[in-house]
């Protein structure tokens, strides 16, 4: 069981608040970790500063044995990280099969002279990532909305949409920052779901959640953010008996 | 030293006639945040309006009242005709920026049609260089000091002391909250795109004056000055931008006595990309908006 | 009649492709960048100096520098070249730091001093004058009277717009294209699947400023003669105007757009009597009516005539029509 990624005294200042203040914690690979924490303890920087679209101001982040903490978000992502945002942000002007066609990185397939020069490659190279969109898209259950604007999809689906996307590029691990925000609760149950099925798929999934049943189901691991830093980790069920965690998040279960 | 001395006066009446065009810009970018790029033309509007008034009555004051009604009355026709339209329509912000120098445009050939092309004298009575201590400067110029000081304290005042000035910045730091805490957005919006028209145009009757002339673009290639000191000053923040007009407008006198005269708006210019390459939003930490409330 | 009809068509596909040109840089990746026709004018003026022979060393207040006598595929492909390399500059500069608001005064600026720069410096390409001289490409090999030479033109014009256009169409489709106009709609989802908005727009900058400058180089191959006249800040303004009433982000559109503004709207309307009270409103009125419609279009159809294309992954299934008109009775029926 190794870390597949690793955290150490992630900082992030703001003007004069400390949002990220000493955090540091591991997430194994193949496991579900939970972050929990009350608003405002910095959970959703820490996601920002981890997948790159923040700089820290100190501390080491490392995935897969490389360090990261410097690098911007695309570079992040051609890594295999991918994350997921608090308000989905699917690309709402385009089609369900655009959004999947966009997601699939293949960075040499972004040269504009082989469009121009060499197009039968890239066309054979499209085609197949049309054949794993629609199988995503179906396993998702949007494959007859594939030609349709994402904007037309409701809360739920724009989630669904967001982690058949995400599954494209096929990779290592996400960060999933509240994944059912937004979300109704009929749909709950196929959002679950879908996260569990990206670990049965060997994705390595880092989730902040305020649902704690959710987090119950799935996570392996949780760990409770408060003022910046880590203050507990374990089982939901150790968690619980934790007199700390209680005092700072726990009062009442969702 | 002589020279330098005269270079700074100089660069004091440039500085004030930038600072009336560029603090009425960075005002109305302050509130609305969109850049208007049909500013200039505003300026055009009032120099036109107040030659209007001058083959008419030859009347000082009448020339000013029309080049700030004028100024006035365009920027509200912009914005109740064309922004507040495309803003409810949630157009993006590109297409609001077109929409300002369609704007522009249309403007300058309006004028163009009305006035004719050819470049049109505009006298003030002038009484010719005096020295005011080490400064020379004319009767026009001293009075152009005054009255941008005059227009910017009144602005001051305004901003600070009054309910309006209090709504003002309220939407200009945060609109949602401002919108939220029961503040008249949309009546803040449309006085503010007033004084911003109403400052512009007289803006532009000074300009005008100083020039001695006016075209249909004579505005509009003082934009890139009023950019340049809203830009150093900081865009959006009205205070910043004055002490901008007056880092551009000495800059420029300064460089015009030592370099060479057609060069006083490549300094302008250089100023401004340096500005937006090094830092866009201006040398001024922030905007002292907050007098210890 | 022949001959104005050819001679708008010709200027309405060269502005086609300036207009595909801002195209690339504003329906594909959405930057607001009024410097394209000043790339259009460094396109004509390059082409101009590469083709022209050495200025005349006499007193008819011509001077120019280089004055090569090149062929005019060495002038096109130099003016090419050289756009190509000051978008590079320039581009690398401005998209590194600047946004939206401040690049658009960026390269607003950027106009005002290359032309400053020119117009002054008169020996670069002779200041507000300008050069002449530099037209009809090809013609000391065919050998054709103007009128013969006119349809040439126009056809080489044609067939250069068709290659363009085929050309634009494979990378709008290509995965570059995709990845462009995801960069486009929301920069930060699209990093967050790997794409790098600064190297993708980069090149779509890069590919604007070429086509600008093949557009140029057209244009003073046309009209033998380009001077600061000729680019003013309205030109730009014409170029939006044709992608915006077209259809941003549709080649097809870009092409149909600079039919409309510089075919119908401005070369068209030159059949109009001038209005005696106002003698010199025609252009004012002409640039009035091409605002107004521009105005129109973005406040009620701001895609334009032809929107931008997606991918259709369900082809649309033919109908023929007799079974159409079956379904049509038997629903009216069904419903009495």
């Amino acid at each position: 069981m190794s870390a597949l990624l690793t955290v150490d005294g992630l900082r992030k200042h703001f003007g004069g608040t400390a949002a990220v203040d000493g955090a540091t914690f591991q997430v194994e690979a193949g496991a579900i970790t939970g972050l929990i924490g009350p608003n405002g303890a910095g959970k959703s920087t820490v996601v920002d500063l981890v997948s790159g679209l923040l700089r820290p101001d100190s501390g080491v982040v490392h995935f897969d044995e490389k360090s990261i903490q410097s690098l911007p978000m695309h570079m992040v992502s051609r890594l295999g990280l991918l994350r997921s945002f608090q308000v989905s942000r699917e690309w709402p002007r385009f089609t369900l099969m655009e959004n999947m066609l966009a997601a699939a990185i293949d960075q040499s397939r972004a040269a504009m002279w082989r469009a121009v020069f060499r197009p039968g490659p890239l066309r054979k190279a499209q085609e197949r990532d049309a054949v794993r969109a629609r199988a995503l898209l179906e396993e998702f259950g949007l494959l007859a909305m594939r030609d349709d604007r994402a904007s037309t999809l409701s809360g739920g689906q724009k989630r669904l949409l967001e982690f058949a996307r995400l599954l494209m590029p096929a990779p290592r691990m996400v960060l999933l920052d509240e994944p059912l925000a937004g979300v109704h609760p009929v749909m709950i149950d196929r959002v679950r779901d879908a996260v569990l099925r990206m670990k049965a798929r060997g994705v390595t999934v880092l989730m902040i959640e305020h649902n704690l049943a959710m987090v119950e189901e799935c996570c392996d691991n949780v760990y409770v953010m408060a003022f910046g830093r880590m203050v507990a980790s374990g089982s939901m069920r150790e968690l619980r008996a934790n007199e700390l965690v209680k005092e700072a998040y726990l009062g009442s279960d969702d | 030293m002589t020279v330098l001395l005269h270079s700074v006066g100089f660069g004091l009446v440039a500085a004030a006639i930038i600072a009336l065009g560029s603090v009425a810009f960075s005002l109305q970018f302050s509130v609305t945040t969109t850049p208007n790029f049909a500013h200039g033309d505003i300026l055009t509007i009032g120099a036109y309006a107040a030659l209007g008034a001058q083959t008419l009555t030859h009347n000082i004051a009448a020339e000013v009242i029309a080049a700030v009604v004028a100024g006035g009355l365009a920027a509200s026709i912009l914005n109740l005709a064309l922004m507040e339209p495309f803003l409810k329509l949630r157009a993006p912000r590109i297409s609001i920026f077109l929409v300002t120098v369609v704007f522009g445009l249309l403007a300058q050939n309006i004028i163009l049609i009305v006035f004719g092309g050819s470049p049109a004298t505009f006298q003030l009575p002038t009484s010719g260089l005096i020295h005011v201590g080490p400064f020379l400067w004319t009767n026009i110029d001293i009075e152009t000091m005054i009255s941008a000081v005059v227009i910017l304290g009144s602005l001051h005042v305004l901003l600070r002391y009054t309910k309006f000035g209090k709504s003002l910045r309220a939407v200009s730091d945060n609109p949602e909250l401002a919108r939220v805490t029961g503040v008249p957005y949309r009546r803040v919006v449309r006085i503010t795109w007033l004084l911003d028209g109403m400052m512009a145009g007289f803006a532009g009757f000074i300009l005008a004056a100083y020039v001695g002339g006016l075209t249909p673009t004579l505005g509009f290639s003082y934009l890139v000055v009023i950019f340049a000191a809203s830009v150093v000053g900081g865009l959006g923040r009205p205070y910043g931008t004055a002490l901008g007009a007056l880092v551009i407008g000495v800059a420029m006198q300064v460089a015009s006595a030592y370099v060479a005269p057609d060069y006083s708006e490549s300094v302008a210019f250089g100023l401004l990309i340096v500005a937006l390459l090094i830092r866009p939003q201006g040398i001024f930490r922030a905007e002292i908006w907050n007098f210890a409330e | 009649m022949t001959y104005l009809i050819v001679t708008v068509v010709t200027f309405a596909l060269i502005y086609a492709v300036a207009a595909t040109a801002l195209n690339v840089r504003w329906g594909w990746a959405g930057e607001f960048d009024f410097f394209v026709y000043a790339l259009v004018a460094v396109g004509a003026y390059t082409y101009a100096v590469i083709v022209l022979p050495p200025a005349p060393r006499n007193d008819t207040g011509l001077t120019y520098i280089l004055g090569l006598n090149q062929s005019p595929l060495v002038g096109a492909a130099v003016a090419v070249v050289v756009c190509a390399v000051m978008s590079l500059v320039i581009g690398s500069i401005a998209l590194r730091s600047l946004r939206q608001v401040f690049f658009g005064i960026t390269t607003f600026a950027a106009v005002l001093i290359l032309s400053a720069v020119i117009t002054q410096q008169t020996s670069l390409f002779n200041g507000f004058t300008g050069v002449f001289g530099a037209g009809q490409p090809f013609n000391s090999v065919l050998k054709l009277s103007p009128s013969a030479y006119n349809i040439f033109f126009l056809l080489l014009c044609g067939a250069i717009v068709g290659g363009v256009y085929f050309l634009l169409q494979r990378i709008f489709w290509s995965p570059y294209g995709l990845a462009l106009r995801a960069i486009r709609e929301d920069e930060v989802a699209a990093a967050a699947f790997g794409h790098d908005p600064y190297v993708a727009r980069l090149k779509a900058y890069v590919l604007g400023g070429a086509l600008a400058g093949l557009s140029g180089t057209l244009l003073v191959a046309y009209i033998g003669a380009f001077n600061p006249q000729a680019w003013s800040p309205i030109e730009t303004v014409l170029l939006f105007a044709a992608i915006i009433i077209g259809g941003t982000g549709n080649m097809k559109g870009a092409v149909l757009g600079s039919l409309i503004v510089f075919g119908l709207i401005l070369e068209g309307t030159q059949f109009l009597p001038p209005i005696p009270a106002l003698p010199n409103a025609e252009a004012a009125l002409r640039a009035i009516a091409v605002g107004l419609v521009m105005l129109a279009f973005l406040r009620w159809r701001p895609q334009g005539v032809l929107p931008e294309q997606h991918y259709r992954d369900v082809p649309r299934v033919r109908d023929d029509p007799l079974a159409r008109l079956v379904r049509l009775v038997a629903h009216r029926r069904g419903t009495q």
